[in-house]
């Protein structure tokens, strides 16, 4: 699985592009996206899930344009889990994710299925029958974890998954990252650079719009992070000299 | 305080939109059919209050979003730390209410100055009418803020909406107390004023029934407000009950007689018409002064006055000026309502008899034909070439004079027995 | 689609037919007084009205947040919301053609939802603010007329007046989906 960014540039003034993006391939494995607030992580992965149309530039998937005209087949393959989703109150857990299969044309025979897998990979089988108003915080950002793998995407966007979540429910997120299909792309933007260093096997540095870089991370780690080899640093050192 | 409201309710461009949007609403009922209340500054005001049947469900709605907006932010466990949550929680209530108010005070605003405009005389201290009305206004907000408070979901909105409309419904056809009925007769309201014991019910009924409302709609913050408050809010509660008692069995008693005062033009005849609506005074004087020449040249002794008459009322000694209601608040008449008028020269007490001793057949024939003699002579009309009284009508003025005579006398008279169709 | 028509409330679709049943059976064939009606109000002329302003809910989109995730055509999910109002007003009409005068009630319920779904189109989860003094208008107009043949909407006019709106709720789904992306 690869997607590959060429000449991208988004924006929401035409005078300041949000994010320029000359070239970027992504394959396989989990990747971590970082950079500060505003550096553009939510608009890059909006664009990589479909929902919004870049000014310029392509996305392909697969060698597939995302905003060619087989779109809806090719966002069908990529799941995306926002930082911020609002669920109809008055709908059970298994109700929303019925819904969603529904929206996401997973076949009806296979739909009851996997959202029962879904509820089970993120820990909310006893609570499958619960209405989605009575949910903790943490609950709910499970559920939208959920939601992105309800379709068994074979790329999967995780916009700050662990954000909210106490120290046990990040390291139950990060199981299941970890777990997941080794020929899914999962890129995940966060803050908890120990998250980032922990789960992804490559990582891409945004600053104002731009990547700063691109690679391993270990590598990433081992090249800034100091003697103590804290992704932290390496992180701050990066950012520091763009 | 103020911040709080407006947090709620949008950026000042929303405030102003929401207002506009509700301004809007409230014109249906204001604008039906001929804008008949131009022609009488009561009946203006009292159409302004009742732009409130379709306003209010609108801003219940507006309320009933704003507070599923509130609740889903969890707003209310923070108010619980605040120095007044109670007044925290119904701050945004309030700021839906002054928006909806200044909607319904605009609106009053411009039907009673057009009324001015147009000629109608003016009430201002009748405006007392207007606070009872946004009593209402506000018990309509609560009970949106209540559903949508709890309820939490926006598809409350429309209920609310429909909600509260269909409790004005009810309340016009007296299945419920009259509370949420703020006007609209379909009278013109001269010498009617209104009624300040039902209205002054009504208001405490509303503000009762919006203090109950809204501390159920969030009964654990009501309970951390001070005291004084709840005490204050137990009156009122209190207070509203034998208020709708008394609405359910006065809910038609809204309007009530007041001083009759008179304005006339002077001439021959002099005409007068009841101070509310003498929109068309003018018009009807000077076209009854014109049509009164015919009669004149047949000989008639025309009373010195003609008066625009209240149900019940009789006066041997002047004319009544005959009005139908659309008339009455109109900018105009015709010559058809004009001669309608000079054709009764007195208020006989038999005509609100339904004994034919006292009020033969005869007399709405002959009323008809001395109408159409006098448009006929004025060249409005053109006299019936066919019927049972064709040959009468093909006589020389003349010889038809000396019939309008006799039936003038009779007519001024009350002699209503004596009255013969032409030979 | 059962996931779908529950997201969109076919619950509370149900609790409105049978509301609407009640109103029918017990309000529906009085006359009341309003004020500024010059003549009684049929109860008749309240059903389109109420209905256009309930029954659109399902038309509304209130989870935005889960229909940006529908790799469905923003038509086809536009239809089966459409489909679902049109049951439950559609319910309510046939239920107004059993009962007498009910025929003409028939057809202004499809054309109340027909209204509702042009306005939804345009206004979103704020229909029903334009929709509530279009319905006292509308009491205004058929006060003390309504149902007499004279209100009989032709039946081509009420297929054109159905497909026009369904039209226009497609379009501007579409449209709304469209201009999100871009943003």
């Amino acid at each position: 699985m690869t997607v590959a960014l060429s000449g991208v540039r988004c924006s929401y003034r035409l005078d300041r592009p949000v994010v320029t993006i000359d070239e970027l391939e992504l394959t396989a494995g989990p990747v971590g996206l970082v950079g500060v607030n505003g550096a553009g992580k939510t608009t890059l992965l909006r664009t990589l899930a479909g929902a919004r149309t870049p000014q310029d530039g392509t996305v392909t998937v697969d060698g597939d344009d995302l905003y060619g005209p087989r779109r809806r087949r090719v966002v069908q393959t990529i799941g995306y889990m926002p930082q911020e989703i609002q669920f109809p109150g008055e709908l059970t857990v298994t109700q929303v994710l019925g819904y969603l299969c529904w929206l996401r044309r997973v076949p009806s025979r296979t739909a009851k299925a996997q959202s029962a897998e879904a509820v089970e990979a993120v820990g909310l089988a006893d609570r499958a029958h619960q209405q989605t108003r009575r949910l903790s915080g943490g609950m709910r950002r499970r559920l939208a974890l959920a939601a992105a793998l309800v379709n068994e995407p074979r790329v999967l966007l995780l916009d700050e998954p662990t954000t909210g979540l106490d120290p046990e429910q990040r390291a139950g997120v990060r199981e299941i990252i970890a777990n997941l299909d080794s020929r899914c792309l999962v890129l995940m933007s966060s803050h908890v650079m120990e998250d980032i260093a922990s789960v992804t096997s490559s990582i891409v540095v945004l600053h104002e719009g731009v990547v700063r870089y691109h690679g391993a991370t270990s590598s990433f780690v081992a090249a800034h992070g100091g003697p103590n080899r804290s992704a932290e640093l390496a992180f701050l050192t990066t950012i520091a000299d763009a | 305080m103020i911040g709080a409201q407006g947090v709620w309710l949008g950026t000042a461009r929303v405030r102003l939109l929401t207002a506009a949007a509700l301004f809007t609403a409230g014109l249906p009922p204001v604008l039906d059919r001929d804008l008949s209340w131009l022609g009488s500054w009561k009946k203006a005001l009292d159409q302004g209050t009742f732009s409130i049947t379709t306003l209010g469900p609108v801003a219940a709605g507006i309320a009933c979003v704003v507070y599923v907006r509130l609740r889903r932010s969890g707003v209310p466990d923070l108010l619980s730390q605040a120095r007044r949550p109670w007044l925290g929680w119904l701050a945004p209530a309030l700021g839906v209410w002054a928006l909806a108010s200044a909607a319904v005070l605009l609106i009053c605003a411009l039907t009673t100055t057009a009324a001015w405009a147009a000629g109608a005389h003016t009430y201002p201290e009748l405006f007392w009418v207007v606070p009872p009305a946004l009593a209402v206004l506000g018990a309509e907000v609560s009970i949106g803020a209540m559903m949508g408070s709890r309820i939490g979901h926006y598809w409350a909105a429309p209920w609310a909406a429909v909600s509260v409309f269909t409790l004005f419904i009810l309340s016009s056809v007296g299945v419920v107390p009259g509370v949420f009925r703020t006007g609209g007769t379909s009278g013109s309201l001269s010498a009617e004023t209104f009624a300040i014991h039902p209205i002054a019910a009504q208001a405490v009924a509303a503000l009762g029934l919006g203090v109950a409302v809204m501390a159920l709609s969030h009964w654990d913050l009501f309970r951390t407000s001070s005291t004084v408050h709840r005490g204050m809010c137990a009156v009122l509660v209190a207070a509203a009950i034998p208020a709708l008692f008394r609405l359910h069995s006065d809910s038609d008693e809204r309007y009530v007689s007041s001083s009759v005062e008179y304005e006339c033009r002077d001439g021959q005849p002099t005409v007068c018409m009841l101070e509310e609506t003498t929109r068309p005074l003018d018009d009807l004087a000077a076209r009854m002064q014109r049509l009164a020449g015919p009669l004149v040249a047949a000989g008639v002794a025309l009373p010195a006055r003609f008066v625009q008459k209240l149900p019940g009322d009789s006066n041997l000694d002047e004319g009544s000026v005959r009005l139908f209601a659309d008339e009455e608040l109109g900018a105009t008449v015709t010559d058809e309502t004009a001669a309608r008028s000079l054709a009764q020269p007195a208020d006989c007490p038999a005509y609100s008899s339904d004994s034919p001793e006292d009020l033969p057949e005869v007399v709405f024939t002959i009323d008809r034909v001395l109408t159409h003699w006098i448009l006929v002579q004025d060249g409005q009309a053109s006299a019936p070439t066919e019927g049972g009284l064709a040959d009468w009508w093909a006589l020389p003025a003349e010889d038809q004079h000396p019939w309008v005579r006799t039936t003038y006398d009779a007519l001024s008279d009350c002699r209503l027995n004596a009255l013969r169709l032409p030979q | 689609m059962t996931a779908a028509l529950q997201a969109w409330g076919v619950g509370r679709v149900g609790l409105l037919i049978g509301a609407a049943v009640l109103l029918i059976e017990t309000t529906a064939t009085d006359q009341f007084l309003l004020p500024t009606f010059p003549d009684r109000l049929n109860g008749w002329a309240l059903v389109p009205a109420l209905v256009a302003l309930t029954m659109a809910e399902p038309l509304v989109d209130r989870s935005p947040d889960l229909t940006r995730h529908a790799t469905r055509s923003p038509v086809v999910i536009a239809l089966a919301r459409l489909a679902l109002a049109y049951a439950g007003a559609g319910a309510v009409a046939g239920y107004c053609l059993l009962s007498p005068d009910g025929r003409m009630v028939a057809a202004y319920v499809l054309a109340a939802l027909s209204l509702a779904a042009g306005t939804v189109a345009l206004t979103g989860p704020w229909y029903w603010v334009p929709l509530l003094p279009i319905s006292f208008a509308w009491l205004q107009h058929a006060a003390g007329d309504f149902p007499r043949p004279t209100f009989a909407i032709p039946a081509p006019t009420l297929v054109a007046v159905v497909a026009g709106s369904c039209l226009a709720y497609v379009g501007a789904s579409a449209v709304r989906e469209e201009v999100q992306r871009r943003q």
